[in-house]
């Protein structure tokens, strides 16, 4: 095959499709500036799922067997937490996020370090954390659930 | 005559032609699920009403007022029975105004049985379609409206 002279073509043909990923690019861009970004509500969630331990450890006894058979006495979703959430409850410790002791009752999830994170505020690729700390006869239950959900696009 | 260079031609220019077509069709897929705001809205319901049902216990109803996802999907072409999903077995809520649906989970763990209609109920003066839902125990079944 006579390949003399296909360099110009083959020139050609990238600033073609160089000029097409441009404009997707600035198309896209366009749309997603103009439209903004996605209705924040990670933080919501976290603090929904928040509440919803610290009812479960209100209406429960807070013993082991509790934490045993956690998701279907709290009423949680072991799946959807398992995928977009985490949550640690720790009882008796200062600063539950970095409890590694025997002083974690419960834990699901990972990286909770980020909670602590002074940028997680207006960083919204963070997961949003939710600190709570409650009394149950005489000992002092911290909770941290945090959410990393976004919607999902499908179809 | 030389044909071989006319061929040349012609083949560059269909690839050329595919190149530009799928280029178009991606773009207007992308421009058009953001037509009317559909795809802000459906981010907005899929959130909010996975806020309710978090927020839900067994027995509970919810009345959600949808008469702008409504008004968008009317405008978009799509079914009003085909706005919103409802799938247990995933625990997840599916809202679709534009051609893709947007997906939000809840971790409540609790069914969601939807009305098969929306209700037409009067607020501030007019007529707003109104999304009702019964929040019923786990029975795992999957529901979609």
């Amino acid at each position: 095959m006579n390949r003399k002279g296909d360099t110009g073509n083959q020139l050609i043909s990238l600033t073609y499709i160089f000029l097409m990923v441009l404009i997707a690019f600035g198309i896209t861009a366009g749309i997603f500036i103009f439209f903004g970004a996605e209705y924040q509500f990670k933080q919501v969630d976290s603090d929904s799922l928040n509440l919803k331990v610290v009812n479960c450890l209100r209406e429960n006894p807070v013993d082991d067997g509790l934490f045993k058979d956690f998701y279907s006495k709290c009423g949680i979703n072991k799946d959807v937490v398992g995928n977009y959430s985490k949550i640690k409850i720790c009882v008796g410790s200062e600063n539950c996020a970095g409890e590694e002791s025997d002083k974690v009752k419960f834990v699901v999830g990972s990286d909770f370090q980020s909670c602590e994170f002074l940028g997680v505020g207006g960083n919204n690729n963070f997961a949003k954390c939710t600190k709570n700390v409650v009394e149950f006869k005489g000992s002092s239950y911290q909770i941290v659930t945090g959410s990393n959900q976004i919607l999902r696009r499908v179809g | 005559m030389n044909k071989k260079g006319s061929e040349e031609i012609a083949l560059s220019y269909i690839v050329y032609t595919i190149l530009l077509i799928v280029f178009a069709v991606g773009m207007f897929a992308v421009v058009n699920n953001y037509r009317n705001g559909g795809a802000v809205w459906e981010d907005f319901y899929a959130k909010e009403i996975v806020k309710m049902i978090d927020n839900a216990r067994v027995g509970d109803e919810l009345y959600i007022d949808v008469q702008t996802a409504t008004e968008i999907a009317r405008g978009n072409q799509i079914p009003l029975s085909s706005i919103f999903s409802f799938n247990n077995v995933k625990n997840e809520v599916c809202v679709k105004l534009a051609t893709r649906k947007g997906c939000y989970s809840y971790f409540n763990e609790v069914d969601v049985i939807p009305d098969s209609d929306f209700v037409l109920t009067a607020a501030s003066g007019k007529y707003v379609n109104v999304l009702h839902l019964n929040i019923t125990e786990v029975q795992k079944k999957e529901v979609v409206q």
